[in-house]
């Protein structure tokens, strides 16, 4: 099959073809290297309550990259993560106090595994569910549902008494040989090693791809046959198996967990530090979240040094006063994110990880993504190139370049969100490609697609408008309509 | 809107209370007079987040916190400080809220208007978090008490104040949310169809750009609709909080705010009268379920021990039945 | 100094260009008409005048003003309204009251309003005849003869009319020419786009745009040639 497939690179800058001196990937590596150590080595080296905290930053880690899924990879917004988080870290404590007795004869490594196996499952599920609602209720309102139904866990699942031992809370006993703080800390930083690859390979996958054509344009997707329908709820359980694996990590690591950790506000926090991350920006989202895990204890000796300096501002010093200051500062970072820097954190590093991942080390990267029309606009045709999507000859070979050189401001991501959420909606595929109309019914399915050449024309150069933009990137995406998909757009 | 379908709803929960409520001692009645004021409080909320989303186009998901810092400020101004009468405190915490509301707009909606909703709804998600840190900073997450009015208890006799409604005291704070909410309704069922301000708002809500051709000012409209729904947010918020129990940070997005928006949404997040409708509709569910779980027994257990929230599960129930049922119908294209 | 300047103007979508150093001129008093291929630019042109679309470069004078990159609320005030393409108007409002938005910038002058309104059914009875109805309820030509009215409730020195007559019978389109004629004659300046060749006959002058610029403008008697018909009809040049 790759011998038929005529690959072109979609959009094709003088940086995609360069590639780095041998000598260039060394110094790569090494500075990768040298920033894992550098974390294992901070994490072995710090005290344990600095460790503890590592490992909460971890936690927010896979957290963050959990509604990164949802958020940055799809479009839309899960207000309702911290029900998934909480019943997870629930069940996890469940199994391990209740049903293998960890209370008092301590905890065996397969107990945790089967632990944060059953959150993970349960993570997945609930969050399947919420996929399954997803297919038809979308944007502002799923955003809707997702707060409701966080809401409603947190008055009514994480009431129920048997779970929570009537508000006391549920014990969940570290594993024998990860008690130390230290020691958990290592263990949830291989976790977040676990999510992070799972997550990189899902994405730079057939399935990755596919899902981020999804988030550009439902119907589009679709019409080219893309299994919508599939890959969305895909996502969604993904993203529900890692907040349950985050949710029994939080669990061990708080070693009794209280409804009162899985709180709206936490939920909304969790959203903001994706936000701020970048979304879609898997570096910045880990970023992000640990700078919201660890900034209120960045924060107190501040504020303690603050309170001390003039009278006052003594409150400054009272117990539980950083904790709120956190929760202010980090709300109006993300209206200032949102704002000034759509593209978050992700994007100011994109210098650093491009150069990371093989490019040469330069400035200006890809759009400042200001909220203004003419930049969505513009934004509209390239995102499907530089989504990564390439034009092939057959439906199922779509190749890309690296997923970390994608765009990376909010704006961009988002306008696709738009598009499929808001008003205008796209148009219909079959208007926008009235000549592709005969190739619709000739072509077969999804799984069988007809090996023959792309019938869409190289983009640029023509002055035909829109129209044929939009060809020009859906022709990138390497695949043709057919029958089936239009069917379904159909009944859409 | 579908006034039919939303009035056979009201009389079938209505019926329900009553019918299984027959025969039972505390009688069904009490619960359908709380529904009613509760959804009263819920409406003027719904109203509010109707009006901004019909306007602009965006779920605020800070309007609760309009509501609760009202309230905290009220509470700031005549029992912890001191310092004013009852009617002055509300009346500052309503000048302020109303400020606010311009203040979002100004800072957050304006300069994200070509911005994809989604992005608008997660900038509002951050404003309303910044002020529910304010809250939890200036006044701690324990729970206070603003006082309504009157005192729903006479002090000498312990007494319950105000008159009897079948069989339930109706109590002043109840009677005045009543009397606003009257109010409210006339004059903005006035200010939209007589006043070119009010018609203004209504034209930006059905054709933004055919409002930009007639020349009618874009920044103007918008802050009138953020001031109005920021000024029902805080009303809603000093009117159930005196009535509904305690004041805590944040308390009115978790308990009020997602029955206002399927209030909103039942009355297709387009209508206001719908809005307000909608949110007694959501009153009386939510005191069905809570009646019908406290009082059915499932093995040896009432449902209310089985799952609690119940009033919580019957608005979240509510909301994905209308969403599932009508996406497109009800909701028009953003669904 | 012409009514309206258009010079050089340039703007677009996103990054794509669509006017590319446009330039012409329309005296008062006259009617002109702008003609044009789907997708030449002709909207586009309408609406940047209109203030409605941001202009990327070049100037737009109006009566002596640079008026490039103003506000909307201005500049209707000032009398540049525009009757868009596809009507908008609003859809759950009635005649009446869209009429009375339509007199946004006058809206404190009630006895003059009344006198407009008074004009604006003598033009189309018909629409006295709908006055309590939802907009959104009327016929399509029923809302092209709203959105006109509307229009003219704002006191309009310069009138842009883009494509009035699309989906029209010929008979409405017709009537809608006359009106314009009309008010032409009253003594407002009016710019239209328009795809129908009936047009002509009451244009004073007319223009011919191809890919974001003019590439033919002459009086509205010499586009009756049937060569320069042919032009903009499409025929390769
Ligand atoms: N909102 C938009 N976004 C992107 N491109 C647009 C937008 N509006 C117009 N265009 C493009 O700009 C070009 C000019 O459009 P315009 O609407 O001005 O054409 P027109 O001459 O009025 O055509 P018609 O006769 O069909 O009305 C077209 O290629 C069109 O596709
Ligand atoms: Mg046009």
């Amino acid at each position: 099959m790759a011998t038929a497939t005529e690959v072109l690179r979609p959009v094709t800058t003088r940086e995609d073809k360069w590639r780095p001196s041998t000598k260039g990937w060394v110094a790569r590596r090494a500075v990768l290297l040298l920033i894992l150590g550098g974390i294992v080595f901070l994490t072995a080296s710090v005290e344990g309550f600095w460790a503890d905290r590592i490992a909460r930053a971890a936690i927010f880690a896979v957290i963050g990259l959990s509604l990164n899924m949802v958020l940055g990879y799809i479009g839309q917004v899960s207000l309702g993560h911290q029900a998934f988080v909480g019943i997870a870290a629930f069940i996890a404590a469940y199994y391990a106090t209740e049903k293998a007795g960890c209370e008092f004869e301590g905890c065996s490594m397969s107990t945790f595994i089967t632990s944060t196996v059953f959150a993970a499952l349960s993570g997945a599920i609930a969050a399947g569910v919420l996929g399954l609602v997803a297919l038809r209720i979308r944007g502002l309102y799923l955003a809707l549902i997702t707060l409701a139904y966080g809401l409603v866990s947190q008055n009514s699942i994480f009431e129920i008494s048997f779970l929570t031992r009537g508000g006391a809370g549920m014990p969940a006993v570290r594993p024998d040989g990860w008690v130390g703080d230290h020691a958990f800390a290592f263990l949830t930083l291989i976790f977040l090693a676990g999510v992070i690859f799972v997550d990189w390979s899902m994405m730079r996958s057939k399935v990755g791809r596919a899902i981020l054509s999804v988030k550009h344009s439902e119907p589009v997707a679709a019409s080219y046959g893309i299994n919508v329908t599939g890959y969305k709820i895909i996502a969604f359980v993904l993203s529900g198996l890692f907040a349950g694996v985050a949710g029994s990590l939080l669990a061990f690591r708080n070693q009794n967990v209280v409804a009162n950790d899985f709180s709206f506000v936490e939920t909304l926090t969790w959203v903001l530090m994706v936000v701020v991350g970048g979304l879609g920006n898997r570096v910045g989202v880990i970023i992000g979240s640990a700078f919201f895990a660890m900034f209120g204890f960045i924060l107190e000796p501040v504020l303690h040094w603050l309170g001390g300096l003039w009278g006052p501002l003594h409150f400054l010093e009272e117990a539980g006063a950083q904790a709120y200051v956190v929760i202010i500062v980090g709300a109006a970072l993300a209206i200032f994110t949102i704002i000034e820097y759509p593209g978050g954190i992700g994007q100011q590093v994109s210098p650093i990880t491009r150069w990371l991942g093989g490019q040469r080390f330069s400035m200006h990267p890809d759009g400042h993504g200001k909220h203004q029309t003419q930049a969505s606009e513009a934004s509209k045709t390239g995102v499907m190139g530089r989504l990564g999507l390439q034009r092939s000859g057959s439906t199922d070979e779509v190749t890309e370049a690296s997923d970390e050189t994608a765009p990376t401001s909010v704006m961009e991501r988002a306008t696709v969100m738009e598009q499929a959420t808001a008003s205008p909606p796209p148009p219909p595929a079959p208007a926008v490609h009235p000549d592709d109309e005969p190739v619709a019914h000739a072509s077969g399915s999804a799984d069988d697609p007809p090996g023959k050449p792309d019938p869409v024309p190289e983009v640029g150069g023509t002055d035909e408008g829109p129209a044929s933009r939009k060809r020009g990137f859906l022709g990138k995406l390497g695949l043709q309509k057919n029958g089936a998909a239009q069917q379904e757009e159909k009944t859409r | 809107m579908r006034t039919g379908v939303v009035v056979g709803v009201i009389a079938g929960i209505v019926g329900l209370i009553l019918i299984l409520g027959w025969g039972d001692v505390e009688g069904p009645n009490g619960s359908i007079v709380i529904g009613l004021f509760q959804g009263a409080a819920y409406g003027l909320l719904a109203v509010g987040l109707v009006l901004v989303y019909k306007g602009t186009r965006v779920f605020n998901f800070a309007a609760g916190e309009f509501g609760t810092l009202a309230a905290f400020i009220a509470f700031l101004f005549i029992h912890q400080w001191k310092v004013v009468p009852y009617g002055l405190g509300i009346l500052f915490a309503l000048i302020a809220i109303t400020l606010l509301g311009l203040f979002m707009e100004r800072v957050i909606v304006r300069p994200l208007m070509h911005a994809p909703r989604v992005t608008l709804l997660v900038a509002t998600i951050a404003f309303g978090l910044l002020l529910v840190g304010v809250e939890l900073f200036a006044f701690r997450p324990e729970p206070k008490n603003l006082h309504p009015l009157i005192q729903g208890i006479d002090q000498a006799t312990g007494q319950p104040v105000g008159p009897e409604l079948a069989g339930y005291f109706v109590s002043p704070q109840e009677m005045v949310i009543v009397g606003v909410v009257l109010a409210l309704a006339a004059s903005l069922g006035w200010f939209f169809s007589k006043t070119d301000l009010g018609l203004a708002i209504l034209a930006t809500s059905q054709d933004a750009f055919a409002t930009r051709v007639v020349g009618i000012g874009v920044a103007r409209t918008s802050q009138l609709i953020w001031g109005m729904a920021a000024f029902l947010g805080a009303l809603a918020g000093l009117l159930y909080v005196p009535a509904g129990g305690a004041l805590a940070p944040g308390v009115i997005t978790t308990q009020t705010l997602i029955p206002a928006f399927t209030a909103a949404v039942i009355g297709g997040m387009t209508s206001l009268p719908g809005a307000f409708v909608g949110g007694i509709v959501v009153g009386l569910l939510q005191q069905l379920a809570l009646w019908a779980s406290g009082h059915y027994y499932l093995g040896d257990q009432p449902w209310q021990q089985l799952i609690p929230g119940s009033a919580d599960v019957a608005v979240f129930a509510a909301l994905l039945v209308v969403l599932l049922a009508r996406p497109q119908g009800l909701l028009g294209t953003e669904a | 100094m012409s009514f309206l300047e258009i010079r050089d103007l340039s703007t677009g979508y996103g990054a794509i260009p669509v006017l590319q150093g446009l330039s012409f001129d329309v005296e008062e008093g006259e009617t002109a008409v702008l003609l044009g291929l789907n997708g030449a630019g002709k909207t586009t042109t309408i609406l940047t005048i209109a203030g409605l679309h941001e202009a990327w470069g070049g100037s737009v004078t109006f009566d002596g003003k640079e008026i490039t990159g103003r506000d909307p609320k201005r500049l209707v005030a000032e009398g540049i309204v525009l009757i868009p393409e596809g009507r908008h108007v609003f859809p759950q409002l009635t005649i009446a009251q869209n009429l009375r938005l339509g007199a946004w910038p006058y809206r404190k002058d009630r006895g003059g309003n009344r006198e407009r309104i008074e004009q604006a059914v003598e033009y189309f009875p018909r629409l006295r005849e709908r006055w309590a109805q939802m907009a959104g309820t009327l016929s399509g030509g029923e809302q092209q003869m709203l959105a006109i009215a509307r229009g003219l409730m704002a006191r309009p020195k310069m009138l842009l009319i883009d494509e009035a007559s699309l989906g029209l019978s010929p008979k409405l389109t017709h009537t809608v020419f006359d009106v314009v004629r009309q008010i032409n004659l009253a003594g407002t300046t009016v710019l239209m786009v328009e795809q129908n060749a009936g047009v002509l006959k009451l244009a004073d002058r007319a223009f011919v745009m191809e890919k974001g610029t003019i590439v033919y403008s002459g009086a509205g008697a010499d586009m009756n040639s049937a060569d320069i018909r042919q032009a903009y009809m499409g025929a390769p040049a």
